[in-house]
């Protein structure tokens, strides 16, 4: 890690400590944290949308995000920047672009958390959460589908982190 | 007392635009630069300095032209561009003055004058209370900077374009009138004549001076350091760096140091349509790549870089087509500062860096490694 701001790169440090231990505790979710310190990505194995060349929408289950925090990123942040989605490119979803790596998971925050941004991630690969709005929407055509299809959603319903299973056997 | 120079950004709003005839008056100043990126509509003409006909002309220029007709042997250097994307050095004067409506360029700007050691005066007005201020910080061991107040709801209102959050973060017009605005800029013109002569005593260093309009109250209000600010306060010693930008290579930077920054500046890779996907290559500085080369050639609307095609430092690693590129190539511009082996630099045309020498100024030659 060549960062020269001490402060960002203990930032970066507990984002890193801190996405890894959330992976750990997730059945969906894996986490690199590449050598730059700056740089994550992360493994999603859930179910979203793709949408096929023939215009089919169906299910995938697996999705590739990459994570950046530029140099300022305790003072100022471009969303765009942030959140890449490295694949499928056909992902289909109102707020990502169709063939196009952004994401526009909304408001981040200078200084937001990696933890926060991959619950974000997840919400929307997973159609928890979505822009109705079409005028506002990346992908217009799948905000135009998702709005005829919210019967469908979420698309996947597990929590992101693995909940304690907690058991009480009664002896008969 | 001849000689001085101000670099007013945000120069043609509802404030710069009564500030900068104001400005003109000032005989100890010999150099103006205005910066403004936006071109004035025809609403502006309630509010600001202008008349009917300079609608859909660049701020800048409607302004240098009017100084000109006022002083016409000021020198006044016009910039019609977003202050994000100038070379550093370009902000080199005795004084900065924001005239901005804009949270994320008034950071910006406190940035770059503090990396300079610049004192900057800021002001704002609040139309819905009749309210106009002043700012004025001066770099210093110890001394506040404007981030020094914020809160971390000061950065979660940073102004930004989130596509899909509805409203796009562009600041609000505050519906001041032309009066509010002058008065702020009267209040402005004040403190920059306190601050050329040298008065800091007297000036607002470190202090908002605020006057309600509506019910006559002037305030004052000091600010200390915060410890725990997130700008880092550092003003740099820069040193300057003569070269050819059309010659010098980025591998002849490299030779200095294993890697080199541009502050405040990144590099993109590529750029990328989020309409219609298309995309385009290249290896070049951001904030001299021009709206027109951020445009999608098959659609024409504006493309994006992703996180991972940019770059934020130069090493040997990168490919050798893009070590090969000239500065002039890669974007680098003169007054562009550049940080290899934990110094800064600043890159002078070698003419201008003669009369340097001769001033008795140290060098730094950055082929030296060739």
């Amino acid at each position: 890690m060549t960062i020269p701001d001490p402060i960002l790169r203990g930032f970066l440090e507990r984002q890193a400590e801190e996405g890894q231990a959330l992976a750990q505790a997730s059945d969906i979710l894996t986490l690199d944290c590449l050598p730059t310190g700056q740089h994550f990505i992360g493994h999603y194995a859930c179910r979203g949308l793709v949408r096929e060349n023939d215009g089919t929408v169906r299910e995938a289950d697996a999705f590739h995000v990459g994570l950046y925090f530029g140099a300022d990123y305790l003072r100022t942040v471009n969303p765009f920047e942030t959140v890449t989605l490295f694949g499928p490119p056909n992902t289909y979803h109102p707020n990502i672009s169709f063939g196009a790596p952004f994401i526009c998971v909304g408001h981040i925050a200078p200084g937001m958390r990696l933890v926060d941004l991959l619950y974000q991630i997840y919400e929307i690969l997973s159609y928890q959460r979505l822009t109705p709005v079409e005028e506002n929407a990346l992908n217009k055509e799948a905000c135009r589908w998702a709005r005829a299809n919210q019967d469908r959603f979420p698309i996947d319903r597990r929590p992101l982190k693995r909940r304690a299973l907690k058991l009480e056997v009664q002896r008969l | 007392m001849h000689g001085k120079s101000i670099v007013v950004a945000g120069a043609g709003g509802n404030v710069g635009s009564h500030l900068t005839s104001h400005l003109a008056r000032m005989l100890e100043l010999d150099r103006l630069t205005l910066i403004d990126r936006d071109a004035y509509e025809a609403r502006n003409a309630a509010n600001q300095d202008i008349v009917p006909r300079d609608a859909g002309r660049p701020k800048v220029l409607v302004q240098a032209r009017r100084l000109a007709e006022i002083r016409p042997r000021l020198e006044v250097h016009a910039i019609h561009a977003p202050l994000e994307s100038l070379p550093l050095g370009a902000w080199r004067a005795d004084l900065i003055v924001a005239c901005l409506d804009s949270r994320t360029a008034r950071q910006a700007l406190n940035e770059r004058a503090w990396r300079l050691g610049i004192p900057w005066i800021d002001s704002g007005v609040l139309g819905s209370e009749w309210l106009a201020r002043v700012n004025v910080y001066a770099p210093a061991d110890g001394a506040p900077c404007l981030e020094c107040a914020w809160s971390d709801e000061d950065y979660r209102q940073l102004e930004r374009h989130y596509p899909c959050g509805g409203a796009a973060g562009a600041p609000a017009p505050n519906g001041a009138s032309s009066g509010l605005g002058a008065l702020a800029a009267a209040m402005l013109a004040l403190e920059c004549r306190k601050m050329l002569a040298g008065e800091f005593d007297c000036a607002a260093v470190g202090r908002q001076a605020t006057f309600n309009a509506r019910w006559h109250r002037f305030s004052v209000t000091s600010f200390r350091r915060n410890p725990r600010c997130r700008f880092d306060h550092a003003t740099w010693r820069i040193e300057p760096l003569p070269c050819h930008p059309r010659q010098t290579r980025l591998a002849d930077l490299l030779a200095v140091a294993e890697t080199v920054r541009v502050a405040g500046q990144r590099f993109i890779r590529r750029l990328v349509c989020p309409e219609c996907c298309g995309e385009k290559r290249m290896f070049h500085l951001d904030g001299s790549l021009g709206a027109a080369a951020r445009r999608c050639g098959a659609c024409r609307r504006p493309m994006a870089a992703a996180g991972f095609d940019i770059v934020e430092s130069l090493s040997r690693d990168l490919p050798a087509d893009v070590l090969n590129q000239t500065l002039d190539e890669a974007g680098l511009r003169i007054g562009d500062v550049i940080q290899a082996g934990g110094k800064n630099f600043e890159i002078v045309a070698k003419v201008e860096m003669e009369n340097r020498k001769r001033s008795g100024l140290t060098t730094f030659e950055c082929d030296r490694g060739r």
